[in-house]
């Protein structure tokens, strides 16, 4: 028992060393910046304060985090929504199963900036949309698309999906049909089937996607910069904004740390929760 | 209903694709049967199962549930329920909940669900095991859980595919006496699956022996041992010796057959007639040992005695016949035989034991 362990720790050993540089350290670089002061120019200056946490505690940084919240939280619903019934619908044909889950990956490969510039080509005011639209006659000027709130849920909705279906696919794949058969043999429906059997033995893959979803939604900063333009930004174009741009690393780092405690905080209670339930 | 048949299956045929995995089946169950479906991996036992239950279409032919067809029903409205082979037991629901949910489904009250889920538990003798989850639980109480949930919905039928295959063989034995009582105190339809013979004889009030997706014979436990109407059957159930034949002559009253270079006398049964190919069956139970010739006309053969095999119960006395086929007798340890290999002997049985079978 306890050789195995050893060995597995030895085996896993390059993968830890490359954990603890690339993840660990710079988090931990991160929460020390978080509480140091700021020279003017955007150094360092190594002196304990608190100053930055109580501007990331002003009220318009609370509402743009709030606002972020709200739509990752809107973009994971959506996600979930379109991508169960299409996770369910891979995982029961036989037929271009493969083609189709292909094309769930095809994403993964490309650049999200890339994927993104293909969304302003889709709906700018002289885009593929408005073209269209206005050569079939059913407009006379272009419809504002790009540069709306509604672009950004579109864009984010469409780049994370694909998140969300693998999961999902995964757990609907490893569900056993013979307790959809025992469901149904029990007199239950096929709608009944699915909220009572389907749906609680998928659990996993939903509590999975919705997380890997919803928590890089709330960090992302480059769909919403360039489908939002300048009117709708949300956490991730602060933080990056004050890093880059106002060379403030000390705000950006104590609000990246807040978003991360608030993060861990939530998903470590719903683990907790979901455990306490001994749901699975 | 007209007739006390409470399932009719009517030449059904099932099909997948090119295979045919169910070949014109027909099958009459009584209310109140314990019908099994017995035969090799493959034959088709669960196809057929599954097209009563309605997990599988049928391709041609129609299946009858007290009095009606049920071709347009989808499984969620026929009023069978299934035990599954891998019992298939809500992993995410406690052993109340699963039983409970064939009730819930049908909207009773609280009140009599919960009323319902004591009697059942109480039936499968599982008290006090309402609030664990299936894994939680052995094997042997899983299963009990699987048939209650399936009992406590009062079906017209109740369909068992293999239930105690998981088991080991003591608690199966023990199961097969305890479902069959089960079954007779309800008065339950119920229609078995199984490829185990022992457990088939042991439990069923008739057998339908199948093969390679065709029915070889229907008939009681009894019947399908003693006068197995196909090579098939005789071979699948039991032990059996099994010689290739052929008629000679034959009578009202007697026949006789070349076997294995001898002339023995047969079993007269209707259909023989000289030339005609016939298979000899001898269970080793039926057959004993003799040193010379029986001189009262017992039809034997002759061969050399190969060894004895211990297994219990019995002991397998194992003869080779001159053509170099084995014939297998079973004696009672008790008659601890001083034979040693090589010994001439002559294997006898009675002419009416043997069966003689002309398919
Ligand atoms: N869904 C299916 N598609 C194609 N062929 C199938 C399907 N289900 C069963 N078969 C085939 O039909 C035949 C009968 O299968 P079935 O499961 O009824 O056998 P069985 O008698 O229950 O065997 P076992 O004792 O091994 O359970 C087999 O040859 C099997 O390969
Ligand atoms: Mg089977």
């Amino acid at each position: 028992m306890e050789r195995s362990t050893k060995k597995a720790y030895t085996l896993l050993s390059p993968s830890l060393l490359l954990f603890l540089v690339f993840l660990a350290v710079p988090v931990i670089m991160i929460i020390i910046i978080s509480f140091t002061k700021n020279d003017g120019y955007g150094g360092i200056i190594y002196e304990f304060t608190l100053q930055n946490y109580k501007i990331a505690l002003e009220s318009l940084y609370l509402k743009i985090f709030l606002r972020s919240v709200y739509w990752s939280f809107l973009i994971t619903v959506t996600c979930l929504l379109i991508g169960y019934p299409f996770a369910y619908f891979i995982s029961h044909i036989k037929k271009y199963k493969n083609l189709l889950l292909f094309l769930v990956i095809i994403p993964f490969w490309t650049n999200l900036l890339v994927r993104t510039y293909a969304w302003i080509i889709l709906l700018q005011n002289d885009g593929v949309i408005n073209g269209f639209l206005k050569a079939m006659g059913f407009i006379e000027g272009p419809i504002q698309m790009l540069y709306t709130p509604g672009a950004i849920l579109v864009g984010l909705i469409y780049g994370f999906l694909p998140f969300m279906v693998l999961p999902l696919y995964t757990s609907i794949e490893k569900l056993d049909r013979s307790y959809l058969e025992a469901a149904e043999d029990l007199g239950a429906s096929p709608i009944k089937t699915f909220f009572n059997v389907t749906v609680p033995l998928t659990m996993p893959g939903i509590i999975t996607g919705c997380f890997i979803t919803f928590i890089p939604a709330l960090g992302i900063f480059v769909v919403p910069d360039m489908l939002g333009g300048s009117k709708a930004i949300m956490i991730g174009n602060i933080i990056r904004d004050d890093f880059q741009i106002n060379m403030n690393w000390q705000l950006g780092a104590s609000v990246s740390v807040l978003i991360m405690t608030v993060v861990l905080a939530s998903v470590f209670i719903f683990l907790k929760l979901s455990n306490n339930k001994k749901a699975f | 209903m007209s007739d006390n048949n409470m399932v009719k299956i009517k030449d059904v045929v099932k099909s997948f694709g090119q295979h045919q995995a169910v070949k014109n089946v027909s099958i009459d169950i009584k209310q109140g049967e314990f019908l099994t479906l017995l035969g090799p991996s493959g034959c088709g036992k669960t196809t057929t199962l599954r097209m009563i239950a309605g997990f599988e279409s049928i391709t041609s032919g129609e299946i009858v549930i007290d009095g009606k067809s049920v071709a347009s029903q989808h499984p969620y409205e026929r009023d069978v329920n299934t035990v599954f082979q891998s019992y298939a037991l809500f992993p995410h629901m406690s052993v109340e909940e699963n039983i409970a949910f064939g009730l819930k489904m049908k909207k009773y009250s609280k009140a009599k669900i919960k009323e319902e889920v004591e009697r059942v538990l109480n039936l499968v003798q599982l008290e006090g095991y309402g609030k664990r989850k299936p894994d939680q639980l052995s094997g042997g109480q899983n299963q009990r859980v699987a048939i209650a949930r399936a009992l406590v919905n009062n079906p017209k039928v109740l369909l068992l595919d293999e239930p105690l295959g998981a088991l080991d063989l003591k608690l199966r034995k023990q199961m097969q006496i305890e479902l069959k009582h089960l079954q007779q105190k309800l008065g339950m339809t119920f229609i078995y699956v199984t490829h185990d013979q022992e457990e088939a004889l042991t439990m069923s009030d008739r057998i339908a022996v199948m093969n390679d997706g065709h029915l070889e014979q229907l008939g009681t436990s009894r019947e399908i041992y003693e006068t197995p109407k196909t090579k098939f059957v005789a071979d699948f159930i039991g032990e059996t010796n099994l010689f290739e034949g052929e008629v000679v002559d034959s009578s009202e009253i007697n026949a006789v057959a070349s076997v294995e270079g001898n002339q023995i006398p047969i079993k007269p049964i209707d259909g023989l007639s000289p030339n005609k190919d016939i298979t000899l069956t001898i269970r080793p139970e039926l057959t004993w040992i003799e040193g010379s010739e029986p001189s009262n006309g017992k039809p034997s053969l002759q061969g050399k005695y190969v060894e004895n095999i211990y297994v219990g119960s019995v002991q397998k006395v194992i003869v080779a016949l001159p053509s170099g086929k084995n014939i297998v007798i079973n004696e009672s340890p008790m008659n601890a035989s001083d034979l040693s290999p090589g010994d001439e002997v002559n294997v006898c049985w009675d002419v009416d034991k043997a069966g003689v079978l002309t398919s």
